[in-house]
């Protein structure tokens, strides 16, 4: 594969979109770290923490009383907290990408206006530039938050799914 | 014969008046017989006859000579007229020669005068260009003499026609170099000579400091103060400045990817004309700083809460290990509520860490929804500002028409500037109150879910230890 020419062409995608497709770029490079990171987790990760727990609660030998009960809630609500990590953020990350690209439409339309009141003209091919720009991190951000829509809904589902689980195997009797 | 008697007539009729004399001379030899008298008068018609005859033949010699003068005159006549026959030929023949010189010479030197308007309009244009051209700046004073030459009126010389080509090729040799060369510069270096690297015709970049992008100075007045290069008044951003550094730093030969304006200079100039940061933010009016200063309160306040969040879930998770209620975080308090009933029933318990909890979780969650609150209202007061910079453009449109994109320039900046200003403020806000709400969330999590199961889990380590 030709990775100087698909550099270049990168290049030349992220210079004809304008400053706001880099920042749409690290926000989606972010938001997939964090997703990648979470389906790392559910993966590789849970298994042991639930283990864990579930050897805790069954060594002890007492499973009914207040205290059991509450440590039994506490157990739940650690793993809880491991499982639901990074998934507000994911969301906010799905929820901001958009809004980069509305501010990159809005940013390209005041080039375009820049090259109207400096050049004085409306000729199409000088504002091409401008609406390149607006256009671009529209559609950057709109591709960023829905691939980061689906996971991020997946994820959620996942986490409390799993929660369920372990209160399910975290028997009281 | 009728002549010749009238002659006689007269002849006797003179000789009657003459003849008295005579007669009286004759008296003095009288006639003494009719005889002699007819001899007389024979005699007298003999001489008389005579003397007709000699005139007659003088006049006819008369006659002769006067025909002879005559013959004479128009022979000369005739000679001198063919003299003017043949002069008139000579003039005629020689007008029509200088006709066909003065053709000649008009076709020979209208040859020569298209040549030489051409080279006045070549020097004229040309010239122009070079007064334009960046290189002139490596090479000053070539442009004048060949404006001199479009502006002369007698004919140009020689050495003045080899100048336009020799100054064609110098120029189109020139376009094809990256040179530096040590070149005063208008505001740099107190008008000291400081080293410029000029790219093509393209444009140049002056080494004082750091890289500065210099232009062509199109001013009299800078010109007859001897600079032919200004400093840009307002230079590019980094993204180019960073590329003429590499320019400059460029070894002899080595290929770097440098600025190249094909506008030669125009594009660069236009970053006078664009507005910075601040102007623009001007353009936004009254809701960019509406705007400016809700965003700066609420990051200001957002971060505070972030900040004392990130204390308090550190202060938990280090209660959440230690058996000794401290009453400096919440978890610490609900400890402590605990350590205060822990003989009484389990629902005395229960309901006095309730209590507890309750007491702490609205602690967490102050000023939470405030930043939701700011994150949601900034765009609306971007789209507010929108609306108004919209409003403000058509009251243009109907008072000026749309005849010039100019006019309606302000409203639209308005409208864009508060519309990016708005998102701009709502992308920060949202992030803060996203780390906000879930540092708050977690340590919820714990007082709620966990603050139970941390004090059951000391209480058995006490009665077990």
């Amino acid at each position: 594969m030709d990775f100087q020419g698909a550099l270049t062409s990168l290049q030349e995608f992220l210079e004809r979109g304008g400053p706001v497709l880099n920042w749409i770029m690290a926000l989606t490079f972010v938001m997939w770290a964090f997703i990648l990171e979470r389906l790392a987790y559910f993966g590789f990760a849970h298994k042991s923490v639930r283990d864990r727990a579930l050897k805790e609660w069954g060594a002890r030998g007492d499973h009914h009383s207040w205290h059991a009960l509450a440590i039994r809630d506490q157990l739940i609500s650690e793993v809880k907290a491991k499982a639901e990590q990074n998934v507000e953020l994911i969301k906010t990350l799905v929820a901001v990408a958009p809004l980069f690209g509305l501010l990159g439409t809005v940013t390209g339309m005041v080039s375009v206006f820049d090259v109207m009141s400096i050049s004085g003209s409306s000729d199409a091919r000088a504002m091409s530039a401008g609406v390149a720009r607006a256009t671009i991190p529209t559609m950057a951000g709109m591709v960023a938050a829905l691939s980061g829509l689906l996971f991020s809904n997946q994820i959620e589902r996942m986490a409390k799914r799993r929660v369920h689980e372990l209160a399910d195997d975290l028997e009281v009797e | 014969m009728k002549t010749l008697i009238k002659s006689i007539a007269a002849a006797s009729m003179a000789m009657g008046l003459v003849a008295a004399p005579a007669f009286a001379q004759a008296d003095r030899e009288p006639v003494n017989s009719i005889s002699q008298l007819i001899d007389r008068v024979r005699q007298d018609a003999r001489e008389a006859e005579a003397e007709n005859q000699r005139r007659l033949q003088e006049f006819r010699a008369d006659r002769d000579r006067q025909a002879a003068l005559l013959a004479q005159a128009r022979s000369t006549l005739a000679a001198l007229e063919a003299q003017a026959d043949q002069a008139e030929a000579q003039f005629e023949a020689n007008s029509a020669r200088i006709a066909e010189l003065d053709q000649q010479l008009r076709e020979e030197q209208g040859a020569f005068g298209e040549l030489f308007g051409a080279a006045r309009q070549a020097g004229g244009e040309f010239g122009a260009i070079l007064q334009s051209s960046l290189i002139s700046a490596q090479y000053p004073g070539r442009a004048e003499p060949l404006l001199e030459l479009a502006e002369s009126r007698t004919l140009p010389e020689r050495n003045q026609l080899d100048q336009i080509w020799r100054t064609l090729i110098q120029e189109m040799n020139a376009q094809a170099e990256v040179v530096t060369f040590q070149r005063r510069v208008l505001g740099l270096n107190e008008g000291q000579p400081v080293p410029v690297t000029r790219v093509g015709p393209f444009n140049a970049v002056a080494e004082s400091g750091g890289p500065v992008y210099v232009q062509w100075t199109t001013e009299e007045s800078n010109r007859a103060a001897g600079y032919n290069l200004t400093a840009l008044e307002q230079q590019p951003p980094g993204r180019l400045m960073g590329a003429a550094s590499a320019l400059l730093n460029a070894e002899p030969g080595e290929i770097v990817a440098g600025p190249v304006d094909p506008s030669r200079g125009a594009l660069l100039r236009i970053y006078k004309d664009v507005p910075d940061l601040q102007e623009r933010f001007a353009q936004g009016g009254i809701v960019a700083i509406i705007i400016a200063v809700l965003l700066v309160l609420s990051a200001a306040f957002g971060l505070f809460r972030l900040f004392s969040l990130l204390m308090t879930t550190s202060a938990i998770n280090a209660q959440k290990r230690r058996s000794t209620a401290s009453k400096s975080n919440p978890l610490g308090r609900i400890m402590l509520a605990y350590e205060e009933v822990k003989d009484r029933p389990i629902e005395t318990i229960e309901l006095k860490i309730d209590e507890a909890i309750l007491r702490e979780t609205p602690k967490l969650e102050f000023g939470l929804n405030f930043l939701k609150l700011a994150a949601g209202v900034a765009p609306l007061l971007g789209l507010l500002g929108t609306v108004t910079g919209m409003i403000r453009t058509f009251t243009q449109i109907t008072l000026f028409g749309t005849g010039d994109p100019r006019i309606m320039a302000g409203g639209i900046s308005e409208a864009l500037v508060t519309t990016v200003s708005g998102l701009i403020a709502a992308i920060p806000l949202l992030f803060i109150h996203s780390f906000a709400a879930s540092f708050a969330r977690g340590a919820q999590q714990a007082l709620e879910e966990q603050a139970a199961g941390i004090i059951a889990r000391h209480a058995e380590e006490k009665s077990a230890g």
